[in-house]
């Protein structure tokens, strides 16, 4: 009898793991653990969806202080920069492209292309409860664009009054102020936090051209938590973000910068394979107009500091909410979402401005039917840009990338266990009424085997579409150009099919996944093509022909060595299938390896991990065939890069409840891709961009500060 | 709430009448049970930000003093995060009572102690024999505590 009781409760709380906008680990008066990041390595929440959950504590010992920095260097999981001038960077999950990736926060999607393009940066850590990763398409039921998977931020509910202040000081000038409070009330709690980050700009090969870019950022939230208001459960959290960034010319002189618009400022001999001339470099087919000092044909630099840098201040305002209420046997869930960004940006002459809104509605109800658990809902998205501008000759070229798309949408998701638990199947479906790319349907599939209490086995299967836009798809393809032609009339589609198999005893804990990706319709943008009439620069904006796939696996072995010391080694390997250049722009390894080991004792604890990264083939991904790269020097950029290790190291020692000091070395032993080729890199017309990323883009980083909390 | 408890002949499948064990840290050694002296014991699974495993635990350390079975609580956290407990649980967190530390990965462990739904506070009281024969997922009681190891004490 006891066992018939039970059973609606299990499914409840496995249902609940299973949504992330439902994740809310206190249900009533039992909370919900075994999801929880417990140690220093992501682990898989028991959920049906394989999800890695990376607790506050584990953010912690790695020594991030921004979303990007926290979710780099794990397997199956990495943060790739796509310019080594304005640092944009992706969260990359199984290797796909970073925009395939989506972050919600708070189990709501409010991040585009546009925001996320320099927006993950500024997201802070405080008042995280943890992170939640789930690679693969399909695997969050209100994010169909999530084509790579998605991560969750979670934001902590206070339950006592709390103040919490971190102060680090780093190398490169940089300054991190973290603090947090909280206000716990009888059935609620109101929370505030503030962060301000700021590093210079580095230029390791000093050739005055950055490779790391600086920035300044400040970003404030206010967060509340009522736990009964019309029996409603609410939660909801406001925030607001500020940066200013700068990359290519050095320092903090932005208006300077944006007015020095000739002559060399530049020393391009510097730096692996530099230039036989500090003034120019040289054409690697001799059309160049300039004769370099050593009588090389070759191109002299004259557009001053403005022609090689790019500066992007970022103005974001970020509102959501959800509540929950019972209703019948189970809940009613209402979320809304509202974020308002806008981009002011100079990129290397042209000036780009986007604003842009963003609204999600949504209303839900999970119901147990029989025995199974239905959930079904609503949502109702609107994303819009609006851009103005001008190409880098000044001529404007307001509006040419802007979009409004609004997509109402309607889920229906069903679990049932069988077999007394033994399995659990999780079968949903949406369907998305997208205004310009028309009804879309996306399935997916979770099945749970429990094989015995230590080991089980995940498989899940699901399809994910999204809507192109031309903010940046590849490269910066909207900038220097009069028109965007537009060619695409189909949402990318993406077919994924995942197995993970984990097990998890007392000292040994171990998981290994291998995901297939496949990619239709992956959108194109082609910045170098002519208008046939006027002769002007324009942009093609079209979908690949041919499909592209992602294979790969990973596994991670966690070991606890003594009860102070655990060790994890993990690796994986990918397979990479494309033919069109561009589909794929961006470098990624075949194979990765990691090594961490942790260390937990009284008062200190510490971190040492390394990070290996195999050759990752350069000619492949960058189309050598039929757009070789040049050093300035006229030689050929590596068609391989070379495996490198970076290793990182953080240690604290918590003086005591209130007190704690920690230091660490990120890039120990100082690898930099600077040392080995440059980011820079030209055409064999002697055209450059900045775009031959492959290795870190700043060596070794030394930082450390003090921590109190009240 | 998910409250019931198991006699002895009415094992579940979370609960089969086998012994159970666990090697987990202290913070200076491991701790494995099947090399204690059988006796009947009271495993309770908390966790530091989990409120009505706060409450509970000064009662259980009072009933580990009254010695009438052997009583551990296992954290399922980071030393470093359960040092951020309240005062009067890290006190309650004293011997007689055995504080422990869980695995990495909690899973295998919640469900091999009968819960693989992963809720806590839970509590499962072992014979002398190593065998679950009763369990709790929520808040308890000394009521009920006193009555399953009564009841414990029986089979």
């Amino acid at each position: 009898m006891n066992q018939v009781i039970l059973r609606p409760l299990a499914a409840a709380l496995a249902l609940a793991f299973a949504l992330p906008a439902m994740a809310d680990k206190q249900l009533g008066d039992v909370t919900v653990s075994s999801g929880k990041s417990v140690g220093a390595k992501p682990v898989l929440r028991d959920e049906i969806i394989a999800t890695e959950s990376l607790g506050a504590r584990e953010l912690e010992k790695t020594g991030a202080t921004m979303l990007t920095e926290a979710l780099d260097k794990r397997p199956g999981i990495s943060v790739q920069t796509e310019c080594s001038i304005c640092n944009v960077r992706n969260v990359v999950l199984n290797n796909l492209p970073g925009r395939y990736t989506t972050l919600l926060i708070d189990g709501i999607p409010i991040f585009s292309s546009v925001s996320t393009a320099y927006g993950l940066d500024s997201v802070a850590l405080g008042g995280l409860e943890r992170i939640d990763i789930s690679r693969g398409a399909g695997t969050s039921l209100i994010a169909p664009e999530a084509l790579a998977g998605s991560v969750n931020i979670v934001t902590r509910r206070p339950t006592k009054d709390e103040f919490l202040a971190n102060q680090q000081l780093g190398s490169h000038g940089q300054w991190n102020t973290d603090l947090f409070g909280a206000k716990a009330f009888t059935g609620g709690a109101l929370t505030a936090n503030f962060n301000h980050n700021q590093h210079d700009t580095v230029d390791a090969d000093d050739n005055k051209v950055s490779e790391y870019t600086g920035y300044k950022r400040n970003l404030g939230g206010i967060g509340f938590f009522v736990d009964d208001i019309g029996g409603f459960k609410l939660r909801g959290r406001l925030d607001i973000v500020d940066e200013k960034r700068m990359g290519g010319a050095m320092g903090t002189g932005y208006s300077g910068v944006k007015a020095d618009g000739s002559g060399n400022p530049f020393n391009w001999s510097n730096g692996k394979n530099g230039s036989p001339d500090p003034r120019g470099w040289v054409t690697p087919d001799g059309s160049g107009g300039d004769t370099l000092s050593n009588g090389q044909a070759g191109t002299f630099y004259n557009d001053g500091l403005a022609g090689m840098s790019e500066i992007i201040f970022t103005d974001r305002k970020q509102f959501v909410s959800s509540a929950t209420h019972k209703l019948g046997e189970g809940s009613l869930r209402l979320a809304v979402g509202y974020a308002k960004h806008k981009q002011d940006s100079f990129y290397e002459k042209a000036v780009y401005k986007a604003d842009q809104t963003q609204y999600y509605l949504e209303t839900s109800t999970q119901q147990p039917l029989g025995a199974t658990l239905v959930t079904t809902g609503v949502t109702y998205r609107y994303e819009d840009l609006s851009s103005t501008g001008t190409d880098a000759s000044g001529a404007a070229n307001d509006g040419i990338d802007n979009y409004k798309y609004r997509t109402p949408s309607a889920f229906l998701q069903g679990y049932h266990a069988f077999l007394d638990g033994v399995v659990e199947v999780n079968g949903s479906v949406r369907y998305d009424k997208h205004n310009v790319f028309g009804g879309i349907t996306s399935p997916r599939l979770n099945v749970l085997w429990n094989h015995n209490h230590e080991l089980s086995s995940r498989f899940a299967a699901g399809r994910g579409f999204r809507a192109p836009t031309s903010f940046f798809e590849q490269d910066h393809g909207i900038l220097d150009t009069t028109r965007i032609v537009r060619q695409v009339d189909k949402a990318e589609i993406s077919d994924n099919a995942s197995y993970a198999l984990s097990y998890a005893e007392d000292r040994l804990a171990w998981v290994a996944s291998l995901n297939y990706n496949r990619v239709k319709n992956m959108a194109l943008l082609d910045s170098g093509a002519t208008d046939p009439v006027s002769g002007l620069p324009i942009t093609l904006f079209t979908s690949a022909k041919k499909p592209v796939s992602v294979v790969g696996g990973d596994l991670t072995v966690t070991y606890k060595l003594t009860p102070q010391l655990e060790a994890t080694i993990a690796g994986e390997h990918f397979k990479y299938r494309f033919s069109e250049a561009g589909t794929l722009a961006f470098a990624r390894p075949e194979t990765r390896a990691y090594l961490r080991l942790d260390y937990e004792s009284g008062p200190w604890t510490g971190m040492l991990r390394g990070t290996w990264t195999g050759p990752m083939d350069l000619a492949k991904f960058y189309d050598y065939a039929n757009n070789p790269r040049y050093n300035f020097d006229g030689t050929r950029k590596m068609d391989k890069s070379p495996s490198f290790w970076v290793a990182d190291l953080r240690g604290e020692y918590r003086i005591n409840k209130q007190w704690g000091v920690f230091l660490g070395v990120d890039n120990i032993f100082d690898f930099k891709q600077s040392d080995k080729e440059s980011m820079l890199w030209i055409d064999s017309s002697g055209s450059i961009d900045v775009t031959q990323i492959w290795g870190p883009n700043r060596g070794r980083f030394i930082y450390g500060g003090v921590k109190f909390a009240l | 709430m998910g409250l019931f408890a198991l006699s002895g002949g009415a094992a579940s499948a979370e609960t089969a009448p086998t012994a159970l064990d666990f090697e987990l840290s202290d913070g200076s050694s491991f701790v494995r049970l099947s090399t204690l002296p059988p006796r009947i014991t009271v495993i309770n699974f908390w966790r530091s930000d989990c409120p009505p495993c706060l409450r509970e635990m000064p009662m259980l350390a009072q009933l580990a003093r009254q010695d009438k079975s052997r009583f551990v609580a296992i954290a399922l956290q980071r030393p470093h995060e359960t040092a951020a407990a309240p005062a009067g649980v890290l006190d309650a967190l004293q011997p007689p009572l055995q504080a422990l530390h869980g695995p990495t990965e909690p899973r295998g462990i919640l469900a091999r102690f009968g819960n693989p739904a992963g809720a806590l506070p839970y509590t499962v009281v072992l014979d002398a024999q190593r065998r679950a024969c009763a369990r709790q997922i929520g808040e308890v009681t000394t009521r009920w505590l006193d009555a399953a190891i009564q009841r414990c004490n029986r089979t």
